[in-house]
């Protein structure tokens, strides 16, 4: 018979490319253009805008991450469903502003539409290297999370880097062909796969193991009450602080809509509509991740002391006899969750890189863009892959550092939209003194009072500095200004 | 309603939707018990506020259109 590791290596295969299809076939069609490319001939409907932004938000770090935090850190995973909605109500209103602005101005990435408002080459290499410092990180968050599960599913016959090889080497084929088009149809296909896997699993393993979801929790507050209560656990299995807790909600919920690979989406949108009523629709993708914590609470009162917390949901998985086919979607999903970030994040890395980074330096063609933007794809690809194999920290920690770095293009892109009397001194410095107190904090967390984020010391930076240097140096010319502050649709000429 | 007065409402809204999620006001809720449906209140409570999040913002989107 059959050995089952190679049953489940069938299936993940089966998987891989069933989306290989999918991602290779969504290319069809598009013009040949950078705008074809990166902003995907801005044609996406509501269903794949939907599934866009809800996949590309719940990583790996939702489907791995956020049962590892459960089951170590206990209620201190509860920031992950506090500050989703908080972070996407503003996009309401930022993100049709943000499209209608792409399209009189053909914008396709943030750092062209801030650096149509503030003139400034310095500005845009700047954020092009904001931006791939804190991608990079992110990328290696899912290439790590989809390692963990094809090592886990089979055994350890498939090394993490090998599984993350393999993945990423499917990823990167259908979005070096496809572009962004592929990053929207196969994450509608993987959105799907990951909500009704994550809700199977999170309402039968509770049952499974502790006869319910009630009886799970009554079991954990009998015999560790602090694991239930905020502001949760840390690592190290001590108190969090509410400091802690309360910063990473508030850089979070700053942060979410400022990742490249998420706001760029609002130059794909068909229209304006379309983008709010992704917002409208967002919590109801938020609600995912309840399922995900039932998975690793489940495994608190069960699994006594799992080295890596992140992988308790596979633990699980492999713990009670499942029908193999249950295995191998776990798996699929999981890998869903990862994928469907990752392509995301190295299109957004290499598109950013080339658009805001080369391009204002170095007059290029469409044609030389476009290959340019494939190449410095494996070369992002290749750099977080190397990181995956060998970083050894945890799936959210990675991320909450890189949200630090990531929300301090909130005040610029705040200013850019809606402050008259911000110039361009103001949001360069602005942007240097937070990025740099941001960084100092990271470095030197002792330093930081109450446990707070660095990056909130890099916002209470920031802000002020933009602020003063913009009042202290001339302002732009109205008539430049309004057309960010009101711009009008395109054929209202 | 007029359209200022409902944005203004949905701003205060949202203010209070972080203001209860985080300190202070989240120590109020931090003890997982009395279980809400089976679930600790502080994982109720944040289910919560995401449904009353979906309904304003579904209210907002609502108004919006029709006008």
């Amino acid at each position: 018979m059959m050995e089952q590791w190679v049953v489940v290596t069938s299936m993940i295969v089966a998987y891989l490319m069933i989306t290989l299809a999918i991602g290779l076939r969504a290319g069809k069609g598009l013009s040949a253009t950078v705008d074809g490319y990166v902003a995907g001939d801005r044609n996406f409907g509501l269903l794949v805008m939907y599934f866009v932004t809800g996949a590309t938000v719940f990583s790996a770090f939702a489907f791995l991450g956020g049962p590892g935090w459960a089951y170590s850190r206990g209620a201190a995973a509860f920031y992950i469903l506090s500050y989703g909605v908080l972070g996407m109500a503003p996009w309401y209103v930022i993100g049709p502003k943000v499209a209608r602005i792409g399209r009189r101005l053909s914008l396709v990435t943030q750092a062209q539409l801030l650096t149509a408002r503030f003139p400034s080459k310095a500005l845009s290499v700047s954020i092009a290297l904001v931006s791939v410092v804190a991608l990079i990180p992110y990328i290696t968050l899912q290439m790590k999370g989809a390692g963990i599960v094809i090592e886990a599913v089979t055994d350890g016959h498939v090394p993490l880097w090998l599984g993350a090889l393999v993945s990423y080497g499917i990823v990167l084929m259908y979005v070096l062909i496809s572009g962004v088009a592929a990053v929207g149809w196969t994450n509608t296909f993987q959105g799907i796969f990951m909500i009704v896997i994550a809700w199977a699993l999170g309402l039968y393993l509770p049952y499974a193991l502790h006869g319910g979801v009630g009886p799970m929790f009554s079991e954990i507050i009998e015999a560790r009450p602090e694991m239930l209560a905020l502001p949760g656990l840390t690592g190290s299995g001590e108190a969090w602080s509410w400091g802690g807790y309360t910063s990473a909600i508030i850089i979070s919920a700053v942060g979410l809509t400022m990742w490249p690979h998420i706001f760029m989406k609002a130059f794909t949108a068909r229209d304006e509509r379309i983008i709010r009523r992704t917002v409208v629709l967002f919590p109801t993708f938020q609600l995912f991740l309840v399922p995900v914590f039932l998975i690793g609470f489940a495994g608190v009162m069960t699994v006594p002391e799992l080295e890596r917390a992140d992988f308790i949901l596979p633990h699980l998985i492999l713990s009670i006899d499942l029908p193999l086919i249950v295995v191998g979607l776990f798996c699929a999903g999981a890998l869903s969750a990862s994928m469907s970030t990752g392509d995301a994040l190295l299109h957004a890395t290499a598109s950013v890189a080339v658009e805001d980074g080369i391009r204002p330096m170095h007059a290029m063609s469409e044609h030389t863009q476009r290959w340019l933007i494939r190449i410095l794809m494996v070369v992002a690809g290749a750099i977080a892959y190397l990181f995956a194999i060998s970083e050894g920290q945890s799936l959210v920690v990675l991320l909450l550092t890189s949200y630090g770095v990531i929300a301090q293009l909130a005040p610029p892109i705040v200013a850019a939209l809606f402050w008259a009397r911000a110039t361009t001194p103001g949001v360069l410095a602005g942007l240097l003194a937070g990025a740099s107190a941001a960084l100092f904090g990271f470095f030197n967390p002792e330093l930081i009072p109450f446990g707070l984020h660095e990056g909130i010391i890099g916002l209470i930076v920031h802000v002020p500095v933009l602020c003063v240097v913009s009042w202290l140096t001339a302002p732009q010319p109205s008539e430049h200004v309004e057309r960010f502050l009101n711009p009008q649709p395109l054929n209202s000429g | 309603m007029k359209k200022p007065l409902l944005h203004r409402l949905v701003i205060a809204f949202f203010v209070l939707y972080f203001v209860a999620v985080t300190w202070p006001l989240a120590m109020w809720v931090s003890d997982p018990l009395p279980l809400v449906f089976g679930l600790p209140l502080p994982l109720a409570w944040s289910i919560l506020w995401i449904l009353l999040g979906f309904v304003v913002l579904l209210i907002l989107d609502w108004y919006q259109e029709r006008s």
